[in-house]
């Protein structure tokens, strides 16, 4: 007994004091991600979280400045014919891949099949349905080689469009029009993401992958593009947990996070007011009617409940953050876009004036279920807009669930009112398809309009971008007179900085490419 | 002793084999799926989803096809983490469970042996009160509490240790504080007891008879005897801490695979949690299986049935 005591003691301090021996490395930007990401392979990329890492280790045809705004990447620049259908990009006779291996419009050509190819199962292939052929590639009716790209000459590429697709340059900021290196893929298959075998054409490499602890980057010695990577190292270090994140920022561990608990919002703004970078998110967060249930088939009722709500109160009150209220669908801080949706005024007297005409009255009261993702940022809200309409007669329950159950119930249409959100490119367009009845499960409330659906149809048409979003304007105009949705606010970054790492700008696509930054 | 290993072993897999099965059927009983995220995808790509995973297939032939990989050592890809497959993860986190873990269960066995030996010796006596106090708050005090409070403390206020990750050894201090505060109480409770009817025992009188001193007593005597019951604790003890603890990883952001149980089932990563159950079972299973042979070895009262 003594003896198992005395080496269960000698034993632990041993362990403890080997542990204590590493020191931390100065050199590294260390980042705080939102989450692990689920892979780093571009074409099975899925959410923010990979995407904040793909953009520093690709460059697509296009890439992120660092305001987010789209400039030439490997392209070095691109015509469009006169109908929109036909993109010629003429590329970077001197891009490499990092191992010095030529990059080539073969390489997208491969790239854009295999994103296209249902074997690799990507989960955003719709997001480039736009190219000539790619939806009947992506369910098995034709072979990648029939997808609308080729390759013109070792330097020149061209896409080929089902339909004018003036935004993209912009869609092809997303990793899922990164090249991907064939000379690796053939000889790795699916173990060419491994460190050991990695080849990407961005400012860094992936140096290591160490699962839920932090995904390390180096730079690219291949990269030619200027500017180049300042700083020498990354990490990314999975830190879901907001509260997680502004610990280890305050404790000096982190020189970057995306995320910090929303209720700290005015303490950190009063401490660390240099450091602190909240601005709009291109996004939309609104509540989703399930149009198929009665009575929310019903516009009276759609617009009673909309009515109701204090938009203004809820970005100012309950959020506080910098939240914007909207009542546009598209967010009113995307590019080019004049929304005709007139501003919101709420009115609980005509929210009960429509109800009453609906049928409901304090004898009998709308009841309804509000369902919204678990949180304690969502609670204030959904509570808050609870109260707001029981000031109007209506008796909410809160329903609650975790972001998969959400939206499997949203997908399956079993909800009456939702939580939805929408977030990414400065552009109308990519918001307003979730109303359009052809878009499928995105569009959770079953939303159809013929009116609504022609106009889209004929933006979708337009080659010309002026003509095509004032299209979408009046679509937009004709959608929300009948209240699928009930748009609630743009929200915010919660980005908190190091002084001593310059060169941020803060932008509404919340991306940073680390070649634009470097230490003070 | 050998027909009583085979026995055990025998139990042991097929509890595995049951432990899995129900949880494989239970996952798939779950709303939603590994691809219901905010972004709804297309039909065709969930399609093209569904078919790489082999999730269209029926769900018998599913489970087949999984116990049939599980017995070639295949756990299976990760639906979330797809750049590994689910051994992958397992083996990457296992090691920093293991380790986090065992320290948190050596410091609790040796603080709570400890603790529970004064507070025997002192029975009623104003350190037998304090030490008792200590451990009422232990008891009180999940990781879920204490974790929050000291790096409050200990990392934002007075920066003397970091806040979370596995950078360097300082980082391990504060979840293995964090993970062992409860078990320091319920060790020293238990050994308390135990040393106390160690105390009243006859052979304990007849060696004070002897004129031996009171501390040579309980090292001696009164602390082998009450190890046993001790002991019986140390094997679930040893499987809840060594598998990790999702609050604590959380928190500290370590890569454990406590996360896995939770995250991977509200990802719906079916694979994943299988792993991760299979891990956990096979731990509380073995490490019951070595405590057992540890206390017929400790005492020869106990027979083998």
């Amino acid at each position: 007994m003594k003896r198992f005591c005395h080496r269960l003691a000698v034993g632990s301090v041993f362990a403890l004091a080997g542990i204590c021996s590493a020191g931390p490395d100065t050199a590294v930007l260390n980042i705080g991600n939102s989450a692990e990401p689920g892979t780093l392979d571009p074409h099975r990329y899925f959410s923010n979280a990979e995407e904040h890492i793909l953009k520093d280790l690709f460059m697509g045809l296009t890439t992120m400045g660092p305001g987010a705004e789209v400039l030439p990447g490997v392209a070095k620049s691109w015509e469009v014919s006169e109908d929109g259908l036909q993109w010629r990009f003429k590329l970077d006779p001197t891009a490499t891949w990092s191992d010095g291996h030529p990059l080539t419009a073969h390489d997208f050509v491969f790239g854009l099949q295999r994103h296209q190819d249902p074997t690799t199962a990507a989960p955003l292939a719709s997001f480039l349905y736009c190219i000539k052929n790619a939806r009947a590639v992506n369910d098995g009716s034709l072979p990648p080689s029939e997808l609308g790209v080729g390759a013109v000459d070792d330097h020149t590429l061209l896409i080929e469009l089902a339909h004018p697709f003036p935004f993209l340059p912009e869609r092809l900021l997303y990793p899922i029009g990164y090249p991907i290196p064939k000379h690796v893929v053939d000889e790795h298959a699916d173990q060419w993401v491994k460190a050991q075998n990695w080849v990407s054409n961005g400012a860094y490499v992936l140096d290591e992958w160490r699962p839920r602890e932090y995904v390390a980057l180096k730079r690219n010695e291949h990269f030619k593009r200027e500017p180049a990577a300042a700083i020498g190292k990354v990490r990314y270090y999975p830190l879901s947990e907001p509260a997680t994140a502004y610990n280890r920022f305050v404790a000096g561990d982190m020189d970057i996070v995306h995320g910090y608990p929303h209720n700290l919002i005015d303490k950190v703004r009063r401490e660390r007011p240099h450091e602190v970078h909240n601005v709009p998110l291109q996004s939309i967060m609104y509540l989703v009617f399930n149009t198929k249930k009665a009575p929310f088939d019903r516009v009276r009722v759609r617009k009673a409940l909309s009515l109701a709500i204090d938009k203004r109160r809820l970005v100012e009150s309950i959020l506080g953050a910098g939240e914007q209220a909207s009542a546009s669908f598209a967010p009113p801080i995307v590019a080019h876009y004049a929304t005709r949706i007139a501003p919101h005024v709420p009115s609980t007297k005509e929210a009960l004036t429509l109800l009453e005409s609906a049928g409901f009255n304090e004898a009998n009261p709308l009841k309804l279920t509000l369902r919204y993702i678990s949180s304690e940022e969502n609670k204030r809200v959904y509570v808050a807009i609870a109260a707001m309409w029981k000031a109007a007669g209506i008796a909410t329950t809160l329903h609650q669930a975790n972001l998969a159950t959400h939206f499997s119930d949203l997908q399956s249409g079993d909800f009456e009112v939702a939580q939805a959100g929408w977030f990414g490119e400065n552009n109308p367009e990519h918001y307003l398809e979730l109303l359009w009845s052809k878009i499928g499960p995105a569009n959770y409330g079953s939303y159809a309009s013929k009116e609504f659906d022609s106009l889209f149809e004929k933006a979708r048409a337009t080659a010309n971008v002026h003509a095509r979003v004032a299209t979408l304007a009046e679509a937009e105009r004709i959608a929300l007179q009948e209240h699928p949705v009930i748009p609630l606010y743009v929200n915010v970054t919660l980005n908190l900085v190091k002084a001593h790492v310059a060169g941020w700008t803060p932008n509404g696509r919340n991306l940073h490419p680390v070649r634009f930054l470097h230490w003070q | 002793m050998l027909r009583y290993v085979i026995r055990r072993t025998l139990f042991m897999v097929s509890t595995i084999w049951v432990v899995v099965t129900l949880t494989f059927f239970l996952l798939r009983a779950a709303p939603g799926g590994p691809f219901d995220t905010e972004r709804a995808v297309s039909a065709a790509v969930e399609a093209n989803l569904r078919a790489a995973y082999n999730l269209d297939a029926p769900l018998l032939e599913q489970y087949g096809s999984y116990l049939a990989d599980l017995l070639r050592g295949d756990l299976g890809p990760s639906y979330k983490q797809k750049d590994f497959n689910v051994a992958e993860l397992l083996l990457h986190g296992l090691p920093i469970s293991l380790l986090i873990g065992g320290l948190a269960l050596a410091i609790a066995v040796v603080l709570g042996l400890a603790f529970g030996a004064t507070m025997a010796r002192y029975r009623n006596r104003i350190i037998d009160s304090a030490l008792e106090s200590f451990v009422t708050c232990g008891l009180a005090l999940p990781p879920l509490v204490a974790a929050p409070l000291l790096v409050l403390l200990f990392a934002v206020v007075l920066q003397w240790l970091p806040a979370g990750g596995l950078d360097s050894g300082w980082h391990f201090i504060l979840p293995v504080i964090s993970l062992c505060i409860p078990y320091i109480a319920a060790f020293a409770r238990l050994s308390r007891s135990s040393c106390l009817e160690a105390l009243n025992q006859p052979f304990t009188t007849a060696a004070q008879a002897k004129g031996v001193n009171t501390w040579r007593l309980l090292w001696h005597h009164v602390l082998p005897s009450a190890f046993v019951p001790v002991l019986s604790f140390v094997g679930p003890a040893a499987a809840t801490l060594l598998a990790g603890s999702m609050v604590v990883e959380v928190f500290f952001a370590i890569p454990g695979i406590g996360h896995y149980f939770v995250q991977g089932a509200l990802d719906r990563d079916y694979t994943l949690v299988l792993g991760a159950v299979l891990v956990y079972t096979s731990s509380i299973l073995v490490l019951n299986f070595i405590i057992d042979l540890a206390l017929l070895r400790l005492d020869p009262r106990i027979r083998l049935t």
